[in-house]
């Protein structure tokens, strides 16, 4: 192609002479060089005046030129914009969290292409009555925690064929010339996945099997609710775990279910349950829950009444409640066994309670025996539970695992008699109770594949590795309950050579399509047709794209038609429980880690269990009681506790002790999930694994074990935990009533708020007006269970660097917002909340728990912000505590003076944030911290952008997510509209799946926070040091008949002027 | 000159002239260090050393290597703070106070108490600059001119106060301390023989010749700084005690601190004075400088100063349950119960009961006894400052964050090594300076000798009054 020329003027076009002698000029006229220094200025003799300036001058200026380094920015602009990225503007997108266990429906939050925090989503396509509703708008500490996993350097980063590297071209072509042969060989080939939710992926495999008809699909769960299933089944014909509304629930009775904490779908319940426990002067009515459970856990904590029984109690538990009520309601009463003491009483209580709402009852039980399950069935029949509490019709996908065929392939693979087994998602390499008997069949399986996104266990075993993408990188859909979908899309550019496991299913296949078409088919065919406000799919596949969530109307099954035979059931179920004997074993996953897929993500192991408050371990719970008498000590102070070895049958492991009241006396209970060896930098090597004390016993998983026996070993360990102090010695920081109490005074607090006011008042300062926004909060102790997942979306948001467990028991741990867990115990003298009162306490099983969510309080007069030598924290004109990070010089002073404690130091190098690499805290020679990994560039990835990475020696708190509030100042500026309520949610409130938690501006008078600070719950903690805090407490009601702590208080007078 | 009764026992023993006080006292500069100031010496420099290894240590990783928490942001460093900067309070008060009150006894011990404050403050220092997470940063705390706004600290802070304080006290008492000793350089200048030793002291001496002028000035410039100084021994601790006792904290937000303070901090200065000159008086030979009578005085403010502290300790224990408030009756309660028990017993037993011990004459002249009582009365001061400290934050309102502290092998170690600093600024400062102000003893000579004082007995009886024995001086 010819060279183009362009021309400045006529002259040069036309190459004017007269041009052409000036055109390599680069000035016009000649400069006056020659002129200057052949002056007299030069010629000149410096003075020493001039000699000292010049030299002044010099001095400086060359400081100036070699301090103000520019930094080198390495900017890559987009070649072409995407049209929706701007940068340093976020995007949304809506998914799906499903990881075989946990399922949550997300708004995915990337920056600049970069997946950084999970939301909750609200999708417009999900009515505002709809029965799915509370599946949307909460997420839970894993889910929450799911981002960092897609940045995890131990991820497989390509396939690979008995452990060493490959290609896809090589694996594939081995693989499909594998199977085709074993097609024609006849050999029988297994699937072997975690209960799928995507209908797709279902749908997939079917063609799989039709492609290879040899093929089998085989679903295991680590943690199986099949009792509830293999009931209903015999009740109703229905083989699948029913839909649950504790919203619709007035009275609420569970077996050791811990339906907050783990049980199915703790985020649906929790946000169902919470509906009637806010209560308010308009609202004075409270649902009532009753627990019976062998250990403390996260639900039980939150119940109104609670008792304790024993695991293999559990039968006779609900036996009791059948009789109790059959009792009350003229029906014919099972042969059982009898509950004695608390539970008994208990048991006698809820029943009444529960026939006297009948319909509005629900009874669950976390047994998985199918007996225990069909007693479960006949006492919600009997109290007409079916259609408001729960729901045959909207039925659960989730949990649909089979232990008998399960079962089935390990025989058939002991037997040599699989070819293939393709192991998609599923780990029974770790987390099968038989694992080494799993990890013994596999060997004799000819083709091994898994499909798994980890390097586990499972696929270390297999022959082909050939890794899925991280689920933020993957199309996929749910269908987490009947009519319900969801969908889930890719929101960043696979980070390694992986691939997406239906598109490998695909391959194998030979069918060319990729996944995305085939769901895109899938939804098109099956979803579509059932509505009607979209006229083409495209649209419709658009919207729900978008909306990420789509449902449609679902029959409900008619429970009238029940076959229960309860008599039978209780009797067989009965047996089992007159058949255990001595110390039985609770088996429970934590909050946090649930079954152990996550071990290796750093935010989940640091995050405190909510009742222990133990981090990065699991360790046998053991009641006070119980450690006396076996000579068991735990030294919360020196982080020391015991060893002992636990045996059940032929398995026994050595684990730690944890002293844990409101334990069962007559049982000891050790988390699942932890004890992995191949999860990555953070989870090796962290606690013992527990499953191998499950037990199956042809169709029925039990996760409890009896015939215990604890030995104690002369070792101690150390165990480390962010609190160590269980009372809240009666101060009034924690504030609770009972019910009744509450329904006659509900307005009490305002004029206890008033007279506070008045109090505040008195100071010699001028006022601080907060003429525009005045940010401020409220915390509803009673929604609050302490699930902990607004801790690990505060550090999601907030760049919170994670310690590990060394710092974490040298009291370092960096959490902006903690929740604090107290006891107090019910005795004969009334309630004991004093730790010198604890000698007066008669059974430690009477426990009472209290959550309480504290985080910086914002204080308007705020201690820390005078004491602060170089102003480096100060108040914002919109009442914020604010810390200008790279003022502070870390005295530490503003921590002490802190009456919450909500400051955090940044004692080491956590973050590397230092210049130099030299002084990382796992380089400190003495201290013997482990790296988490969480500061390798691939992990930092997850860093928000907008919050600032903080350096050693700067102290840190809660900002109220001031990067937000400046976001939403910004979006209504460039609307030109005034800030809003809505506009502007902390990360802590947008993850809280209670909605305990409300924000927003204080001055509008609309906002619901200030409608929460005028509550008569409300109230302000510490309130009498006058440091006007800008976050209130709404009191915890407990509806019991008995006087609670707070009940006994005396009133503080109001003032009056 | 005063005039001064010759039944006052006499402030220097042996009849002295003024030729024999200037040898007694410049011998120790003159000769060579003996082997025991080497040894001595050496050990402490190793001390230093290792604590200023420490230092970088915690500079280097971050104050992570050090046992402070989550809820104890200050231990032992802060602890050592106030201690030292306590410690440091006998000298100012010797120097000024006393010199208002016209105790001529001071003239024996001030130069050492005098050169004991300013190494104290200098290892005071230490802590507030090396407890700081970016001590890169300190000057952020100077209100110094800057570009950003200007951005000025915050004048509020006690913290900020005590930069004001402590610097003040420190140029204060470094001048007091060097125009003092001004005269005794030109002194030992004038006995020096080697040249290097004529050249450095004559550099010290500033030019001093001992003209009227001189001496006029000298006066003159003593005055003004004592009379700066004695503002400096009520405000300095003062104001260190408002670090605690402006903040919110059950155990530090108490009214009484500033006197409770200020006593404590004579109380254990005058320990570590007593603590030096008993060693300094035995090792220089300088008994008849530094005589009994000068270390009963010394007990007997000790024995006034632990009695306020003491009166102090039980008024917070009354005032905590007079106040019905739950927050600080527990911060008592759990001071003297609680598991820091044993650091509030050992501080009330080195401060308020064994201090009474001096009511008893005996042990109030007895040398071996007074030692040990100054020693133990450190330790009492010592655990005094973690006891407000420690045991105030480690239980304060929110019981979920209530932790315990203990101290990493780093700040013990800079802890020893700022005893290590002051002992090593003290032995070169004996070895090169005149312990005593011998311009001050020959100044009192006249009034206060043993020879003057027999003279005035004799002129006594001889007028014909009453015969009083002398008072024993032994």
């Amino acid at each position: 192609m010819e060279q183009k020329n362009y021309w400045k003027g006529l002259e040069e076009l036309h190459e004017d002479p007269g041009f052409l002698k000036e055109r390599d000029k680069e000035f016009a006229e000649e400069l006056p060089v020659e002129e200057i220094f052949n002056s007299s200025v030069v010629n000149k003799p410096a003075n020493r005046r001039d000699f000292l300036k010049m030299l002044g001058f010099s001095v400086s200026a060359a400081t100036l030129a070699a301090s103000c380094r520019i930094p080198v920015k390495k900017a890559i602009p987009y070649v072409i914009k995407p049209e929706e990225i701007i940068p340093g503007v976020a995007n949304y997108y809506a998914s799906t969290f499903y990881d075989g266990n946990d399922y949550c429906p997300v708004l995915v939050k990337t920056r600049d292409g970069r997946p950084i925090k999970i939301e909750p989503l609200t999708s417009k396509h999900i009515s505002a009555d709809s029965p799915n509703r509370y599946l949307f708008g909460g997420t839970s500490a894993r889910a929450q925690a799911s981002v960092l996993s897609l940045y995890d350097n131990s991820r497989p980063q390509q396939p690979s064929i008995t452990g060493k590297k490959a290609t896809w071209e090589i694996a594939d072509t081995e693989i499909r010339n594998r199977l085709i042969e074993a097609k024609t060989k006849g050999g029988s080939m297994v699937i072997l996945t975690p209960t799928l939710l995507s209908p797709s992926t279902k749908q997939l495999i079917a063609d799989f099997i039709m492609a290879y008809p040899a093929a089998k699909h085989v679903v295991y769960d680590p943690i199986s609710y099949s009792g509830i299933a293999i009931a209903n089944e015999r009740n109703y014909g229905k083989h699948v775990v029913p839909g649950y509304h504790f919203e619709n629930a007035g009275v609420i009775v569970s077996i050791n279910a811990d339906f907050l904490g783990t049980w199915i779908s703790p985020v649906e319940y929790t946000r169902q349950y919470v509906q009637n426990r806010k209560v308010s002067a308009t609202q004075t009515k409270m649902s009532r829950h009753y627990h019976l459970e062998s250990r403390l856990s996260l639900t039980g904590s939150n119940a109104d009444k609670r008792a304790v029984i024993k695991p293999s109690e559990e039968a006779t538990a609900v036996v009791a409640l059948y009789n109790k009520i059959a009792g009350l309601t003229g029906a014919a009463a099972l042969t059982g066994a009898q509950l004695t003491g608390k539970a008994e009483k208990v048991i006698a209580q809820a029943a009444e309670d529960l026939v006297a709402s009948k319909g509005k009852g629900l009874v669950v039980a976390g047994s998985n025996d199918p007996n225990v399950q069909v007693v479960v069935n006949a006492i919600n029949n009997m109290l007409g539970s079916y259609g408001t509490t729960i729901s045959l019709g909207r039925h659960s996908n989730t949990h649909q695992s089979s232990n008998k065929d399960m079962q089935l392939l390990m025989d058939d693979m002991n037997k040599g008699a699989i070819n293939t087994l393709i192991v998609y998602g599923a780990n029974p390499a770790y987390d099968h109770a038989d694992a080494k008997g799993f990890s013994e069949a596999i060997k004799k399986v000819e083709t091994t594949i898994s499909l798994n996104d980890r390097s586990d266990e499972t696929s270390a075993l297999c022959r082909y590795h050939c890794p899925d993408h991280h689920y933020l990188e993957s199309w996929n859909d749910a269908s987490p309950k009947a009519g319900l979908f969801t969908m889930c899309q890719p929101v960043i550019w696979p980070l390694f050579q992986t691939r997406q496991a239906q598109d490998s299913l695909l391959r194998w296949m030979g069918n060319t399509d990729d996944y995305y078409t085939y769901i895109k088919n899938y939804w098109v065919k099956n979803v579509y047709p059932s509505q009607s406000t979209y006229s083409d799919s495209q649209s419709f596949w658009d919207m729900c794209v978008k909306e990420g969530a789509f449902e449609m109307a679902v029959a409900e099954v008619n429970s009238s038609n029940a076959s229960i035979d309860a008599a039978a059931a209780a009797n067989a179920s009965m047996a089992a429980a007159v058949a255990a004997k001595g110390l039985e074993l609770t088996l429970y996953e934590k909050v946090a880690m649930g079954n152990g897929r996550y071990a290796n993500v750093p935010w989940l192991q640091e995050m405190p269990d909510p009742i222990s408050k133990v981090v990065w371990d699991n360790y046998l719970c053991v009641s006070p009681k119980f450690a006396k008498e076996n000579g068991l000590v735990m030294d919360v102070v020196a982080h020391t506790t015991d060893m002992v070895t636990v045996t059940a049958g032929k398995v026994s492991i050595d684990v730690p002790v944890y002293i844990q009241p409101g334990q069962g006396d007559t049982s000891v209970a050790l988390a699942l999930g932890y004890g992995r060896n191949k999860s990555g930098k953070a989870g090796d090597g962290v606690g013992q694994n527990a499953y191998p004390f499950v037990t199956t016993a042809g169709d029925s998983t039990a996760y409890h074990i009896s015939g215990v026996t604890i030995t104690k070993l002369n070792k101690k360990y150390e165990i480390a935990m962010t609190q160590t102090h269980f009372s809240f010695e009666g101060r009034d920081a924690i504030q609770e009533t009972s019910l009744k109490e509450y329904q006659k005074h509900p307005e009490e607090g305002i004029a206890e708020k008033e007279a506070l006011k008045h109090m505040w008042a008195e100071t010699l300062y001028p006022e601080q007006k907060f003429p525009g926004a005045k940010w401020g909060m409220a915390i509803d102790l009673n929604s609050c269970i302490g699930c902990g997942a607004c801790t690990v979306a505060c550090q999601a948001e907030n760049n919170v660097p994670v310690v590990g467990k060394t710092e974490v028991m040298r009291v370092h741990e960096m959490s902006w917002i903690r929740i604090d867990r107290y006891y107090s115990f019910q005795s004969e003298h009334g309630t004991i909340d004093k730790e010198k009162e604890y000698d007066n306490i008669e059974d430690y099983q009477d426990i009472q728990v209290v959550f309480q969510p504290m985080l910086c309080q914002h204080c308007d007069n705020a201690p820390c912000e005078n004491v602060c030598p170089v102003n480096a924290t100060n108040h914002s004109s919109e009442g914020l505590n604010q810390m200008a990070y790279n003022r502070c010089i870390g005295t530490r002073y503003c921590a002490n003076n802190c009456p919450y404690k909500v400051r955090r130091f940044n004692w080491l190098d956590y973050t590397t944030a230092d210049v130099f690499p030299w002084n990382e805290p796992w380089k400190v020679p003495t201290l013997g911290i482990k790296d988490t990994g969480m500061t390798d560039a691939m992990t930092r990835m997850v860093l928000n952008p907008d919050v600032t990475v903080r350096a050693r020696g700067v102290m840190e708190k809660c900002s109220f997510c001031v990067q937000r509030i400046q976001e939403g100042k910004l979006h209504a500026k460039t609307e030109g509209r005034p800030l809003v309520e809505g506009d502007v949610k902390s990360a802590c409130q947008t993850a809280c799946p209670a909605d305990a938690i409300s924000f927003g501006n204080l001055n509008d008078e609309t906002s619901k926070v200030r409608k929460d600070h005028e509550d008569g719950r409300a109230y302000y903690t510490l309130a009498e040091l006058n440091t006007r805090p800008a976050i209130a407490y709404m009191k915890k009601v407990r509806n019991t008949d008995e006087r609670v702590p707070g009940d006994n208080k005396p009133k503080k007078a109001a003032v009056h002027h | 000159m005063h005039a001064e009764s010759y039944l006052r026992p006499p402030l220097i023993q042996g009849n002295k002239t003024y030729l024999q006080i200037t040898e007694d006292i410049s011998r120790s500069v003159e000769a060579k260090p003996s082997r025991s100031w080497w040894i001595a010496t050496t050990i402490s420099a190793i001390v230093m050393t290792w604590g200023l290894i420490c230092i970088a240590w915690t500079v280097w990783f971050g104050i992570g290597t050090w046992g402070l928490n989550r809820t104890i942001g200050w231990g032992w460093d802060i602890t050592n703070f106030v201690w030292w900067i306590g410690i440091g309070h006998a000298g100012t008060l010797i120097s000024a106070i006393l010199l208002l009150f016209r105790q001529k006894w001071r003239t024996g011990v001030n130069r050492a108490a005098e050169a004991m404050t300013i190494f104290a403050v200098i290892c005071a220092a230490l802590f507030p600059v090396f407890h700081m997470g970016r001590v890169w940063l300190a000057f952020y705390n100077l209100p110094y001119p800057n570009t950003r706004g200007p951005l000025w600290p915050n004048f509020n802070s006690p913290l900020m106060w005590d930069v004001f304080a402590i610097s003040t006290y420190f140029t204060v008492s470094l001048m007091f301390w060097y125009t003092g000793l001004i005269p005794d350089i030109a002194t030992i200048r004038d006995r020096a023989k080697t040249k290097i030793a004529k050249w450095s002291y004559g550099l010290l001496s500033f030019g001093w010749v001992g003209s009227a002028k001189h001496w006029q000035r000298h006066e003159m410039l003593s005055l003004v700084l004592a009379g700066i100084s004695t503002p400096l021994v009520l405000s300095v601790h003062t104001i260190v005690s408002f670090d605690f006792a402006t903040s919110v904290i059950p155990g530090w937000h108490t009214t009484i601190f500033p006197p409770y303070f200020v006593a404590g901090a004579i109380f254990s200065g005058f320990a570590m004075v007593l603590t030096l000159m008993l060693i300094t008086r035995k090792v220089l030979n300088l008994e008849e400088y530094i005589t009994l009578d000068h270390i009963e005085s010394m007990n007997k403010i000790i024995v006034l100063t632990g009695s306020i502290v003491g009166c102090a300790y039980l008024t917070e224990l009354f005032t905590a349950w007079y106040s019905q408030n739950p927050y600080e009756q527990y911060a008592f309660a759990n001071r003297a119960l609680g598991p820091y028990w044993w650091s509030y017993w050992g501080m009330m037993t080195c401060n308020v009961i064994s201090p009474q011990l001096f009511w008893v004459r005996k042990l109030r002249r007895s040398v071996w006894f007074t030692f040990f009582m100054s020693i133990v009365i450190n330790c009492g001061m010592w655990f005094e400052r973690f006891v407000i400290i420690v045991t105030s934050l480690h239980r304060d309102y929110v019981p979920s964050s209530w932790a315990m502290y203990s101290p990493t092998w780093v700040e013990i170690s800079i802890y020893v090594g700022s005893i290590g600093l002051f002992f090593t600024a003290f032995l070169i400062f004996a070895k090169t300076m005149p312990v005593i102000a011998m311009a001050e003893i020959r100044h009192i000579m006249k009034t206060s000798g043993e020879a003057q004082k027999k003279a005035a007995l004799a002129e006594h009886k001889h007028h014909g009054h009453d015969t009083h024995p002398l008072p024993n001086t032994n």
